[in-house]
Parts: C-alpha cells; structure tokens; sequence
C-alpha cells in the first residue's frame, strides 16, 4: 500500500502538468519516449524496471516504497522498453534473444515468451503499434518483431556494432547508432515507393562540425575527424532535435601536439579524444552547425598568446563519458555517464550540449539506464556497476538511492571491471581516458592511433587473451606487464600490483566476447569449405593460425609489414577469432577490410594469390566465421 | 512488504513540489545553476515573486514533511505552484510593458544633394540601427544616409555599456523628411551568462533572430562561426575591458554561431553564442554557454574586429 501523502503530491503533480506542458512549449502530439538503455520508467505508478546484466534479471523497483521483485532471465539483458502498458521486452545479449515480460499489476515480472535474433541484441526502440526493434552488435543486424504474436518480421544488415535505437516522432524512420565510426544509421521503415522494403542509409554526423569549428576560432590545435562510442540517441521534446552522445576523436598522424614551456617547463598534450553531443534535425537528417568555411575563422577569437605559433588548450567539453543511456526533460539533455558515474544534465538548446554543462549529478557507479518523468520532474537511473536505483530530484538537486542487487563479480573481478571503465583516472591515462574509451565492451574502436611507437590500430580484446605472450612484438609474457607499458604509453601514473592484477583478471577473462558465432545453415557449406582451404598445405594460413590458440601461434613473424619509421620488422601473429570485428587490420590499421588484406598479401602470409574465386570467398567466409 | 522508504518519498514529494520550480527556472533562469536569475521587474501590481533560488532553498530547507496530511501537502504545493506561476508570467518574454523613449535619445535628418541623412544619438550607449538592409553599430550616435525619398521604418536600439539593459523603438523618415521615434518593447532578456570574467545578456532583436550584448573584464576577441565572412554581425570596443555586440539574425532554419575568447589569470574562457531553429520548430532559440580551461601563456590583447568606432571611449 502506498502513501496517502505521496498519492496526493503525485495528484498536484499531474494538475501542474499542464501549466508545465506550457511553459515547455510541448508539442500537441504525443512526445516520444523520454528514456533510454537500462531502465524504463512507469511515470504512472512511479515503479521502475531494470535490466541487471550482472545478475541475469529483471528488477521491479518501486520507488515510493523501496520495494524491489526480481524475474530471472535465461541471460545477462542490456535494455529494458515498454510495449503497452502491461508488457516489456527486453534485449538477452548474452544469449540472442528478446524476451517479453508481463508486468500487470505489482507481482513480480513474468517472462512470457522469447524471440531468437541475431547475436548480441542490444538496443531496443517500440513503435506504438505493437512492433518492435532491437539492434544485434556482433550480428550487424536490426531486427523487428510483432510483439503480439512474438515473431521477427524482418531483418536488415547494418554497419558494424550497433547499438542504440530509436524512432523518429512519426515511427517512419529508425536512427540507429554505433560503438565504431562516425555514422548514424537511419532506417526508412514505410518507404513512400509501395512495396519496398525497409532500407538502410548511412549518414556521417558525428564528425564534429560545430565543436571543430569553436576549436579552430579560439586557436586550438585540434581537430577531431571521426568519432567512435556512440550507444544512444534521444529526441528533444517537440521531436526536431536527436541528440547523438558519443567521443569526438582526433587520431593519426596529429593525435598529440605539445606546449613548449606550458605548465612550468611540463610538456602538455592535447585531448585526443572529446565526449561531445551532435545534434540532427530531425526533418533534414543535417547536424547542426553554423554554415560556412571554418577556416575562415582560425584563431580569430583565439585564447592564447601566438608567441612561437603555441596553440591553445581546447575546452575539455562534457564530462559525460561512455554516455549508456540519455534522456531529455525541457531544454535540458541529461546523459548517463557510465564512466564517470554521474548523470550530467546538458543545456539542449546549445548546438553541442556538451559543451554547456548544466549540472553533474553522482549516482551509482556505471549508469545504463536513465528515464525521466516531467510531471514529478525526477531522473530516474539504474547504475549497473553499483546495482542500485537513484532518483534524482530535478528542482532541488537532491539524489536518492535504492540499492537493488548485490554484485555477484568477486572483489578482484569487480575492482578490475571497474578500473577498465573508469574515466579520469589518471593512473591509467595522461588525460584520463579509461581503457573502454577505445575498447567498448572489449571490443575495438576501430582506429589508428599514434602513440610513441608508430601507427597502432586498437586491439580487440574480448575473447582473445588467454593465451601469452602479448603485445604487438610479443614482448610481454604476462599480461599484467602488457598493461603496464600501455598505461605508462599513455602517460599514467602507473597502478599497483593488486590493480594490475584486477585490471588483468578482467580483461582476460571477465569481457564478454560476442556470445553467438553460429554459421547459418545456408553458409555452412562454404564456410566449411574455406576451413579446407585455411588448413590446407597449399595454401598454409594454419601454419601460423593455430585454431586452437585463438587462431595464432602467438610467435614472431617478419612478414614484410614493417613501415619506413618501424624499429622492429617481426610482429606476434594475431589472433583471428572474431576477426571480422577487429577490423582495420594490420599493426597500423593499413587494410580496411578483409578483402583488402588477401588482395595485398602477395603471399606473404599463406599462398593466397593463386586461389581461385571461389576458394577465396570461401576463405573469407571461414574467417568471418572465427 | 517493505516499510515504506522514507528518504525516497520526500524526494518525490519535493519532486512534485520541484516542477514549479523547474517550469520557473525553465523559463527564465540563466545558462548556470550558479549564476544569479535575470534581472527583471514584476508587472506592476503583481505580487513580488519568490526567485527560483528562493524556491529551492525553502524545499531544501524545510523540515521532512512526514508527518503532515496531505490536505496540508496539497496546501503547500499549491502555495508553491501559485508563487511559481506568479513568477512565470511575470517574467514570460515579450509581455515587458512598451517602454518610453528615452528623453537623452535625440533623432534628426539632415538633407543635402547627395539626400537624406539620418542621426541618431544617445551619449554613453551603444547603439544599433538596423533596417533597409543597413546594420549600423557604433557608440554615441549613428549617421546613415537614407536616400532622398524613403520612407524606411528602421528599428534602433541602445545598451547601456554598465548594465546592458537594451532599450528599442522604431524610427521612420518620411518624404518630407520628417522622422518619427516611437518605442516599442523593450527586449526582454532571454539568457544571460555570468560566468568567469564576463557578462552577456541575450534577447531577441524582434525580426526571429537575436542581439547578445557582453562586456568583459579583459582584452577578448570575437568572431562570427558563418560563412565565410568572420566579421559579420561581431562589434567589439576592445582594452583593458571590452563590450561586445553579436547579431545573430535568423531569417529560416539553420544555425548561427559567434564565439568570445579570452584569457584571465591563466584560464582560458570561450564563450559561445548560439542560435539555432531547424524544421517544425516556430521560433529560434538561443544558447549562450561558457568553458575555460588552463592556458598555458598569456594571451597578448588583439582587437580582431574593432568596428564601434574607439573616439571618445566612455567608461563601462
């Protein structure tokens, strides 16, 4: 039984809704969904669900008593959406499917059926009309489901990893976003031309028009060409803005750049790396940016002396890293900041809200979830690494928790998971970048980096540790060492020996490597015939790429890959599993794609030039099989 | 069942209490939850409302309201929700009461062969006249020829270099060359920004777009982020201190963005001011933001575009 005295203040906030609704400017038609990843809010009874990964369940969270009922799921969940009023699906990452829940009345949660997906289903967006959409990060699909008869009605291939979903306002168009490369997805569901088929675009928004354009005016020396770490995208209020969280990079050849004399004879370098916010109208599909030649404008409202040519300091930007989740209420665009453990609240009318901070507010540890309710104005965020509830109070800034599940990692485990994620900490990173920053989920961002040793693509790492030595040179026997140099790469201050031994823990065998390589039915023949080939003396891929090693002897080889500024010429053989993922390849990124790889390979590694057309894509498919 | 959770149940009871500070706030508060509230003056005979601060620290203040019943609940919120409103629309922009022309602003034509000339001044203002496809900005007065047979409603303003307060009218020269002041509303301030070493004050130039006004404690630049002209629409008085005019006019959908820089005791500051209406939106709106990080060096004072006119520099 609930309070009288909270019934009654919910009541006076739904009579002072439509003074609100007024002096928000809400548009007359219903506004899209407020929320976004882990959690989805009942505003109308205050009672919030949670997809608690760690402990494989569902959570009823009560919030006006506290009390919390649990449903298990058959695996570890990511998102949480709401279909009807009654009903919930909710995205099984680890085990590829989504499952419908039954949430009448105030029992505990019941799972009422599941659909297989593609593997890793992540995202999840409803359409108001009984479908609903799921994203599948390792399988590169979106898929849409009939929740009344709990069936896929189809399903269509994406770029790599993608992660959020959501509808535009009308429910004709899905924008998907992605943990690699600077792309939105938009899917046109209800082409116009009668009888064709939802269709995929890509459209390149996340490349820092604005933020770049506000760096080269106050002579900054930066400039951020692609980004990475984009998990969520959230329409404003009226439906015209979708605001688009993600890391704005600056890699390649100028990732650093260092102020002679700055700082007391302290050499300092730049932020590669800048959580930034795009916003896309939504009518256009444009990022929002004043028009024009930004060079135009360098260093014309410039903030530092040009005394030798000294480029300023950038502003850092938001403090929102690894943004999991986001949701809007006003003009303010609140953001779950998993790395941090805050939810911050940014200014939505800004043309980047990340650089206009309103607000920070501490939450649990690793929030994933976030959902709002205008008419009591409080944030709702579910914190997957504290396992617990906060509700933040939106007028007077106050934030309570309900601790809901207790953590089932061990200490070491725990410690390491959370030293992988944390952003700021210096120990690990010069400029306070977390080990996730570049590899989502233990995954690869997909880009080159310059850092002090030549070009170096980002390591997949999830599933493909077990086995020693490590490094690119196979310098390190144990991986505590590899680490090691990394953060001192890095610039960190360095952890201690029970840290390392925590953030090794972790990475080796506490990422989650994508759950489902299942070959299809359809492909197995080929792929079947592409492992001949790999393993066939002829052409002698298997030599090195020892299957049962993770695809890699993990010895040296000199395979002609050294480029003009390498010291050493011999590289450790690369794991292959899940190498499709791990893309672009090659020490220093050089190859795109696999095709890329055995069109230059001059049999260099294997005698692959001779292969027929057939017994090459068959090789391909092997590979991407891994 | 679990008793019921205490700290949870104020929060949302203060949450409930929080929209109307929320929709207050909304309307009228600053870019910074630090900065002070607009300044602006209740309509007259209205109550004196309670600022958003106010309402905020009297929920944070008061005791926990545990025991009360919810009629006394219901009373308190409603008295919060009262003064709230009260505050809105008191502060709701474009509502301001049509101002006086001010009695110092003197407007006189004067006729020659080459036509008609237009002057316009208010010692100690910055002024603006604007219209007829003329963007004039200088300090003291504006002259502007404005042919022999116009007939042109132009708009004039003038800020106060101390208090930015912005005051605007319409002005028309007839054929016969007499001209006609009259006042329309004042620009209400929509956004004003605070932090650091400066002081912008934002409001709508009344034609969809925006006017931001700053003075800053400093040598600062700015530029304008369009196109491929930096100086569009950025007038900068630049010295120890410097007062800043952006124009931002917004004639459709797009962005338009200027931003200011500056150093101050080794903290770099940018401001950006930006305006923004894209498709299904009715009006534009206007974002002023600030960020500062350490700098290395000092900065060397520059004036980029030092278009107001520095004869007679007044004191601000």
């Amino acid at each position: 039984m609930r309070s009288p005295r909270l019934l009654a203040a919910l009541a006076l906030g739904a009579m002072c809704f439509p003074a609100t609704a007024s002096a928000l400017s809400l548009p007359a038609e219903p506004p899209p969904p407020h929320r976004g990843g882990a959690l989805h809010l009942d505003r109308k009874n205050l009672v919030a669900y949670v997809a608690d990964a760690d402990n494989a369940a569902l959570h009823r969270v009560d919030l006006i008593s506290g009390d919390v009922t649990s449903a298990p799921l058959d695996c570890a969940p990511q998102e949480v959406v709401a279909v009807s009023d009654t009903q919930l699906a909710v995205s099984l990452r680890a085990c590829g499917k989504v499952a419908f829940v039954s949430v009448a009345g105030i029992g505990e949660p019941i799972v009422i059926g599941s659909v297989d997906v593609p593997a890793e289903p992540w995202g999840l967006a409803a359409t108001g009309s009984g479908a609903v959409l799921v994203t599948s990060a390792w399988g590169r699909t979106l898929t849409s489901i009939d929740a009344s008869t709990m069936t896929a009605t189809f399903a269509l291939d994406l770029p790599r990893e993608p992660r959020g979903v959501t509808l535009s306002p009308d429910s004709r168009r899905a924008f998907v976003t992605h943990a690699v490369g600077d792309a939105v997805s938009i899917v046109d569901l209800a082409p116009d031309a009668g009888g064709e088929k939802p269709a995929v675009r890509s459209v390149h928004a996340l490349k820092g028009q604005h933020r770049n354009k506000v760096d080269r005016a106050a002579g900054a020396g930066t400039l951020h060409t692609t980004a990475s770490l984009s998990y969520t995208a959230v329409w404003n209020e009226r439906g015209t803005r979708l605001f688009v969280p993600h890391l704005l990079v600056q890699n390649g050849q100028d990732t650093t750049h260092f102020i002679a004399g700055g700082y007391g004879g302290v050499s300092v370098q730049e932020d590669t790396g800048v959580a930034t916010v795009a916003v896309i109208a939504g009518a256009t599909e444009e990022p929002l940016a004043p028009p024009g030649d930004s060079t135009a404008h360098a260093s014309l409202a410039r903030i530092h002396s040009d005394f030798r040519g000294t480029p300023a300091i950038a502003p850092a930007g938001s403090p929102a890293r690894q943004a999991r989740a986001a949701a809007v209420v006003g003009d303010s665009l609140l953001v779950a900041s998993f790395g941090t453990g805050e939810l911050v609240e940014l200014d939505a009318r800004s043309l980047d809200p990340a650089m206009s901070v309103k607000r920070r507010f501490a939450v649990g540890d690793g929030p994933s979830g976030v959902d709002v309710d205008p008419t009591t104005q409080i944030a709702v965020v579910w914190s997957q690494l504290a396992h617990d509830v906060s509700v933040v109070n939106l007028g007077s800034g106050t934030v309570e928790k309900i601790p809901v599940s207790t953590d089932p990692l061990s200490g070491a485990m725990a410690l390491g998971r959370r030293l992988f994620h944390a952003e700021g900490d210096h120990r690990t990173s010069r400029d306070g970048r977390a080990c996730a920053s570049c590899h989502p989920e233990g995954r690869a961002d997909g880009l080159v980096w310059r850092l002090g040793s030549g070009a170096r693509k980002t390591l997949f790492l999830a599933g493909r540790l077990e086995h020693g030595p490590y490094g690119w040179n196979g310098e390190h026997p144990a991986l505590e060492d590899n680490i090691s140099e990394t953060i001192s790469r890095l610039g960190g201050m360095g952890l201690s020996k029970d840290e390392l031994s925590a953030l090794a823990l972790y990475v080796k065998t506490g990422l989650e490597a994508p759950s489902d390589t299942t070959v299809p039915a359809s492909a197995q023949a080929m792929v079947q015939r592409g492992k001949t080939v790999f393993e066939s003396d002829q052409v002698g891929c298997v030599w090195c790429h020892k299957l049962d090693q993770e695809a890699s002897d993990r010895s040296l080889h000199d395979v002609g890959s050294r480029s003009k500024d390498e010291e050493r010429a011999s590289f450790r053989t690369p794991p292959l599993r899940f190498v499709s993922g791990a893309g672009p390849y090659f020490h220093d990124g050089r190859y795109a794609t696999l095709e890329d790889v055995l069109d230059q390979n001059l049999d260099r590694m294997g005698n692959t030039t001779s292969l027929s057309a057939d017994d090459r894509t068959a090789l391909l498919a092997f590979l991407r099989s891994l | 069942m679990k008793p019921i959770h205490k700290g949870l149940l104020v929060s949302l009871v203060l949450a409930a209490a929080g929209v109307t500070v929320w929709s207050a706030a909304a309307a009228t508060r600053t870019d910074t939850p630090e900065a002070p509230p607009a300044q602006e003056t209740p309509a007259p005979g209205s109550a004196q409302p309670a600022s958003p601060r106010e309402l905020e620290l009297e929920n944070a203040g008061e005791p926990v309201p545990v025991a009360n019943s919810a009629v006394d609940e219901r009373a308190r919120v409603k008295d919060l929700l009262a003064r709230a409103g009260r505050e809105s629309d008191a502060l709701d922009d474009g509502d301001a009461e049509p101002a006086m022309v001010p009695s110092d602003l003197v407007v006189s034509v004067s006729e020659s062969p080459a036509g008609k000339t237009l002057k316009v001044q208010r010692s100690g203002h910055l002024l603006a006249v604007v219209g007829a496809g003329e963007r004039r900005v200088a300090l003291h007065e504006i002259t502007l020829a404005v042919g022999s047979a116009s007939a042109s409603e132009l708009t004039w303003e003038t800020t106060s270099p101390r208090s930015l307060e912005t005051l605007r009218g319409k002005l028309s020269v007839g054929a016969d060359g007499k001209v006609a002041v009259t006042s329309v509303v004042a620009p209400a301030s929509r956004v004003t920004d605070t932090r650091h070493s400066h002081n912008c004050v934002g409001h709508g130039d009344g034609a969809g777009g925006f006017v931001v006004v700053c003075t800053v404690d400093a040598p600062a630049a700015g530029t304008s982020l369009d196109g491929d002209k930096p100086q569009d629409g950025v007038w900068s008085l630049a010295g120890e201190r410097t007062l800043l005019r952006f124009d931002l006019p917004m004639t459709g959908d797009g962005a338009s963005a200027r931003v200011l820089g500056y150093e101050k005791g080794g903290q770099g500051v940018i401001v950006r001011i930006e305006a923004s209406r894209v498709p299904g939106e009715e009006e534009a709106v206007l974002a002023i933001g600030a960020d500062s990080r350490p700098q290395p060096e000092p900065i060397r004072p520059r004036c980029c575009f030092c278009r107001i006119p520095r004869g007679d520099i007044i004191d601000f």
